[in-house]
């Protein structure tokens, strides 16, 4: 094989793929849009942060004079806080027809109203909250009647050891002994407070924060677009040149099949792989994916050998779709609705994770999406070589077997077309 | 003659259709070899085969020397197909340096030789252009100075100037005659018979797949024409059966020819015959437009031949 002539290939194809404002569109353009519209809608910033609910309050407590009473709670209300968050925003409503109307307009979750003396009943017995939950969707009815149970309960309690603290003092100690006192105080604290259970938060390893996400999605569009586009070239190769009328003049110089099928494979890896920086550049710089990769991070290599692995398996792919189609523009379509069906159907733009158990089967056996998920453990998830190796080995062999059968079909191609 | 093509027996059949029946002939170094005929004579599926872009179904090809499928033979030989094989959005420098890369010429030496090329079919102006932006007939000579990039020892060309106007038509004769050289073989086909004429040393009239005759231009009208064609033009177009049959009466029938409301006769001696012809057709009540004594052409060796034209004479 001579080296100018495939350089020939690589460089022609690469000129006229690029000159080419529907080809460009599809292999830049189009990825990058996804990429944003998924970025920026399907997971908007703050996605990952804890949610703050807004409510409305209604304070018709005017009994100052009491220990506890409806400011208190307010500035409870106010001062709560999940990971540094205020888990409440809260709003003073003059009166309570004026807080139901924004609850039914969807401007604030929640309503709260504060009765007349609600401070002297709750020092001295019971008192009873008004709460009144927008009821917009049944799952934020479920989260912010929660938080509103959680945060009353929690309130409850607390004014609960104000009292018993403030009422064992009214218990005379000269006439208890102390064992006694200390019995009744941990009666009263009990009835309380009966159960006391720790929390720990267990960070699952499925936890994705939203950069990493948006990771995520940048690999995913490579998928996608290696998918298409790579069917595309795969199943134009030659056909484009025939149609156009060059192939006979290729077939006339000394160019050999063996340096036509190279130059043609290694120019569609080319394109792809401009594709793919440009993905990767536009993920990590314009929506914040969050990618590591390090040349001295000897895992991280399986990224560009998986994205040529990638390359290779769908361009192999697409020289296979040639068999069923007659004329470029029947293997473009075709190409990219089959690319765009299967990037969808086996996990290489939406997570398996959503699909149904016997559609993942799809997903469980696509060497592609072998491919693309080695890619996304390793620089997206930082995983080690080891927890992506079958990943990775089955994918080559994959990509190795198909573009084998596909250089295969390619020589038939055009000992075929030297007949006619 | 040192011979640089060999065909014999060639035959390539499309289903039923045999586009190529059985043709031979050879090519000498320093000869242009027309090839001459009427659409779909088969020309274009004996010059793609000669170039080893398809393959025949009999017969063999031996160029300069060697079987044509092997890369050093195509290394030397160039190939100019019929619709220009040009990619639309490469610049016409481009495409002249993509083909010749394919040939080995790359670099300095490549850029080089396609300025000089593009310059030699007047696309100076054009070099930098995409080529979707030329028209038919620029697309057409940028084909040709595609074909010689390399400098080929046989070139091999498929009516590179139909569609050209009949300026950059000379232009391009005249291009072919200063590549002409002694070490060089051309086969060009065409179906313009003043270019077989103007560009080739010897012809072959090709019809229906066949070679139906073969040599030099003056030799062919020789045989097949005669010294002199006398062409009457009538002023009513129903007289031409009327002529014809009067002339019949003393003429060979295969000497007379009727076409487009004109008749040809073929004559040795038209100086006797011309007046005898315009009594006779006086007599019959024909009225002459026009008759005079002509030189035959190619044309004409066809038209005996075939009974039928090459195709509307252009320009
Ligand atoms: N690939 C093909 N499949 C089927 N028939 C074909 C094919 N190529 C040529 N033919 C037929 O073979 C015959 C010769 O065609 P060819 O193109 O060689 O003629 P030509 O002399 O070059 O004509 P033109 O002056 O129009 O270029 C025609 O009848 C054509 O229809
Ligand atoms: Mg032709």
């Amino acid at each position: 094989m001579r080296a100018s002539a495939i350089k020939a290939f690589v460089v022609k194809d690469f000129k006229e793929t690029f000159r080419d404002k529907v080809a460009v569109f599809w292999m830049i353009a189009w990825p990058l849009i996804w990429l944003v519209l998924t970025a920026y809608i399907f997971i908007p910033p703050g996605t990952d942060r804890p949610m703050t609910m807004r409510i409305g309050l209604v304070n018709y407590d005017v009994s100052p004079g009491f220990p506890v009473n409806g400011s208190i709670l307010i500035r409870a209300l106010e001062e709560a806080e999940y990971k540094g968050v205020k888990l409440f925003n809260v709003k003073i409503y003059e009166d309570k027809a004026l807080l139901l109307e924004d609850i039914k307009r969807g401007r604030i979750d929640a309503g709260i109203i504060i009765p007349e003396n609600f401070g002297e009943n709750l020092t001295l017995g019971q008192t009873t909250l008004e709460v009144y939950v927008g009821a917009r969707s049944i799952q934020s009815t479920q989260i912010n009647r929660y938080m509103l149970e959680r945060f009353i309960e929690e309130f409850s309690r607390v004014v609960s050891e104000e009292k018993i603290a403030w009422a064992m003092k009214f218990i005379p100690g000269e006439y208890v002994p102390l064992e006694v006192l200390e019995v009744v105080e941990g009666f009263l604290r009990g009835l309380a407070k009966p159960v006391n259970a720790t929390f720990t938060e267990v960070l699952p390893e499925a936890l994705i924060s939203r950069e990493a996400w948006i990771g995520w999605y940048t690999i995913g569009a490579i998928g996608m677009t290696m998918l298409y586009s790579g069917l595309n070239i795969g199943s134009t190769a030659l056909l484009e040149e025939r149609q156009r009328g060059c192939l006979h003049k290729i077939l006339a110089s000394p160019t050999t099949p063996s340096e036509l099928i190279f130059g043609k494979i290694l120019s569609g890896i080319l394109s792809l792989s401009i594709t793919s920086v440009a993905i990767i550049v536009f993920g990590v710089f314009v929506c914040g994916a969050k990618i590591h990769w390090s040349p001295l991070r000897a895992e991280h290599w399986i990224a560009p050998i998986m994205l040529l692995v990638l390359a290779s398996l769908t361009l192999g792919m697409g020289s296979i779709l040639s068999l069923m189609v007659k004329s470029v523009g029947g293997a473009s379509n075709l190409s990219t609705s089959l690319g765009l069906m299967l990037a969808f159907l086996t996990g290489i733009w939406f997570p398996r994770e959503w699909f149904p158990a016997w559609m993942r089967i799809l997903a469980d056996y696509s060497p592609a999406t072998w491919a693309v998920d080695a890619i996304r453990d390793v620089i997206v998830f930082e995983a080690g070589l080891m927890e992506v190796v079958h990943y990775v080995i089955g994918a080559a062999l994959a990509a190795l077997a198909v573009l084998a059968v596909g250089v295969m079909i390619y020589r038939r191609m055009l000992k075929k077309y030297l007949e006619k | 003659m040192r011979v640089a093509v060999r065909v014999n027996g060639l035959t390539k059949r499309f289903g039923d259709k045999t586009a190529v029946d059985k043709v031979s002939f050879n090519v000498g170094f320093g000869e242009v070899y027309g090839l001459l005929g009427p659409n779909g004579a088969g020309k274009s599926t004996l010059i793609s085969m000669i170039a080893g872009v398809i393959e025949p179904d009999e017969g063999t090809i031996e160029v300069l020397g060697g079987e044509v499928r092997d890369s050093e033979i195509r290394a030397k030989i160039n190939y100019c197909p019929q619709n220009p094989a040009l990619y639309d959005d490469l610049t016409g420098l481009e495409n002249l340096i993509f083909y010749s890369s394919l040939y080995g010429i790359t670099g300095r030496r490549a850029l080089e030789k396609a300025r000089e090329l593009i310059k030699r079919v007047g696309l100076e102006g054009y070099a930098n252009k995409p080529v979707k932006i030329y028209s038919g007939g620029m697309k057409k000579r940028l084909n040709l100075a595609a074909a010689l990039m390399n400098e080929p020892r046989l070139l091999i060309l498929d009516e590179p100037t139909t569609g050209m106007d009949p300026q950059m038509r000379r232009e391009v004769w005249q291009l072919l005659s200063e590549i002409k050289d002694s070490d060089r073989a051309i086969i060009i086909s065409t179906h313009y018979m003043d270019e077989a004429e103007a560009l080739s040393d010897r012809v072959a009239i090709m019809d229906s797949g066949r070679i139906i005759a073969e040599g030099k231009t003056e030799d062919l009208k020789r045989s097949y024409a005669s010294k002199s064609v006398i062409s009457i033009e009538f002023f009513n177009p129903d007289d031409q059966q009327k002529a014809r049959e009067a002339l019949c009466r003393y003429l060979e029938p295969r000497d007379i020819v009727a076409i487009n409301g004109s008749i040809r006769v073929y004559s040795e001696d038209p100086d006797t015959l011309l007046p005898q012809i315009s009594l006779d057709l006086f007599k019959v009540g024909v009225k002459i437009a026009s008759i005079r004594v002509v030189k035959p052409t190619l044309e004409d060796v066809f038209l005996r031949l075939t009974g039928r034209r090459i195709m509307e004479v252009e320009g």
